[in-house]
């Protein structure tokens, strides 16, 4: 199976819009800081709703903030 | 820190503080009465009610990573919870099933209930601390 990783750029956003932080994020998206926290390390990956709210505060589309890289090439190519 | 991760540092205190209270104890009635010390962790319900949320917080309570962590901990919980009911009944059929005159104490059952809780509620507990511990690099701004 091959290793995915979901990156993303909103360390970089929220300080482009304002130095905006977590706290401010997390209340305008409805979750806690710590949600913030985890998804900017990489380390849990929003859903699909939370993933679009949060791309429409900083007023982009989602795959600008959010990045799906797979680590392995497809065996069948 | 999230109220369920305070109330699962609660229970893990009060196992901790149940252990110690159980070896203290056996020295003044055996290793029976001093079973009793374990009777802390029921104080581990009021976990809830002690670090609830505040209301006029503009902060959510929980959010979807929460849910997500709480239902893994309580499935690997359940899932221990029942591997324990299992060997605490079959283990000892195992070992005496020979022994067609072997009776075992009907005090033996409510032991096997309180391990099955005790178990639920450690592993349900290590399992949240270790889910949000993971998601938590520096906690900085």
């Amino acid at each position: 199976m091959a290793k995915t990783e979901l990156k993303n750029r909103i360390r970089r956003l929220r300080f482009d819009h304002d130095e905006m932080t977590q706290k401010e994020l997390a209340i305008r998206v409805g979750v806690t800081r710590q949600t913030i926290i985890a998804i900017e390390a990489g380390k849990y990956a929003p859903s699909l709703p939370l993933a679009f709210r949060i791309a429409g505060v900083f007023g982009l589309p989602i795959e600008d903030v959010f990045q799906y890289e797979d680590e392995e090439p497809a065996a069948n190519e | 820190m999230s109220a369920e991760e305070k109330t699962a540092w609660l229970a893990v205190g009060l196992f901790a503080v149940g252990v110690v209270a159980f070896l203290v104890l056996i020295p003044f009635g055996g290793v029976e009465p001093a079973l009793a010390g374990f009777s802390v962790v029921g104080f581990s319900g009021l976990g809830p009610l002690l670090f609830r949320k505040k209301r006029d917080s503009k902060e959510v309570a929980e959010d979807e990573r929460d849910k997500k962590i709480i239902r893994e901990a309580t499935l690997g919980a359940a899932h221990s919870c029942w591997c324990v009911a299992v060997m605490a009944c079959m283990i000892p059929w195992g070992i005496h099933m020979f022994h067609d005159d072997m009776t075992i104490s009907i005090h033996a059952l409510p032991r096997v209930v309180f391990c099955g809780l005790f178990t639920f509620i450690l592993v349900r507990s290590v399992t949240i601390l270790v889910l949000y511990r993971r998601g938590k690099p520096n906690g900085e701004d």
